[in-house]
């Protein structure tokens, strides 16, 4: 199938996905730290066991900049992600690999701009759809 | 209590070392970059880094979770995911404000017994004051009038 461009997108068109290694504590510790997320169940497993976890769990947060990404590194230079929804449906945890996957669903033109609607979606093998979300990009095709 | 401001308008500065993390983390390529209105060529922020603008107050005496958003006598809270609204790219350097306002309060039947469903809106502005971004954020709290 086509993987889309979204000046050039079909409905039915696949986002390239993007695949990331295993998620680390590194990682999470510096997206906690940075973005001031002082939740421990996300960087402690002693925490995050106790509070039911099987283990460290990715940030809700986190896993939305995953669609996001999904969707930006699509993007023309003019183009404009416009609005982006997440529901989270499983855990991501630590040493899981994501994919983040997606694929045009419809496309209509309001007000002479070109909207693009993708559903968009988090994997990992052990929860499947993880995340699951709709973008919509305007197009500017000039 | 829908409608109370959970979090006052504040301003914040869009800083260069923290979307270097955010994108370190998330492994964006930090190569997206947008035209100024002076024509000058300026970085973009990527367009979820706005969730991070307001924080939670947190005590860094205790290792333990957050309370609830709400004066409610709430568990432990799950997240329920995200809408987002964007109305133009987030600039880094730039300074904007937020404010969260709680949007909705309804209780749920889940299959594990009763369950508070918390809604926030935050609106992010610009120093002219226009909106640049909003979201409505979902948490879920087990109620304890469950036990």
């Amino acid at each position: 199938m086509t993987e889309a461009r979204f000046d050039l997108a079909k409905v039915g068109d696949e986002l390239p996905a993007v695949r990331r290694p295993p998620l680390t504590i590194t990682q999470l510790v510096m997206y906690c730290g940075g973005m001031r997320i002082f939740d421990p169940i996300h960087f402690s497993p002693e925490i995050a066991r106790a509070n039911g976890f099987p283990d460290v769990i990715a940030n809700g947060s986190m896993r939305v900049a995953f669609l996001a990404q999904l969707v930006t590194e699509s993007l023309g230079p003019a183009d404009f992600l416009r609005s982006l929804t997440c529901r989270h449906r499983g855990m991501i945890l630590i040493g899981d690999e994501v994919v983040s996957r997606g694929r045009i669903v419809r496309t209509w033109i309001e007000a002479g701009v070109v909207h693009v609607e993708a559903e968009v979606w988090n994997e990992t093998a052990r929860a499947g759809r993880a995340d699951v979300g709709i973008a919509v990009v305007t197009v500017n095709s000039q | 209590m829908v409608g109370t401001v959970l979090r006052a308008r504040q301003s914040v500065l869009v800083e260069a070392a923290l979307v270097d993390a955010f994108e370190l983390a998330v492994g964006v390529k930090p190569t997206t970059s947008a035209v100024a209105p002076d024509g000058a060529e300026v970085r973009r922020a990527p367009p979820t880094f706005v969730y991070h603008l307001v924080h939670r107050p947190f005590d860094v005496t205790r290792d333990q979770r957050p309370g609830p958003l709400v004066d409610l006598p709430l568990g432990s809270p799950v997240n329920g995911g995200v809408e987002f609204d964007f109305a133009r790219p987030v600039l880094v350097g730039e300074v904007l404000s937020a404010e969260t306002v709680l949007h909705s309060v309804e209780p749920r039947r889940g299959s594990r017994g009763s369950l508070a469903v918390v809604i926030t809106r935050t609106s992010v502005c610009d120093a002219a004051g226009d909106e640049v971004a909003c979201y409505r954020h979902t948490t879920l709290y087990r109620r304890h009038d469950n036990d």
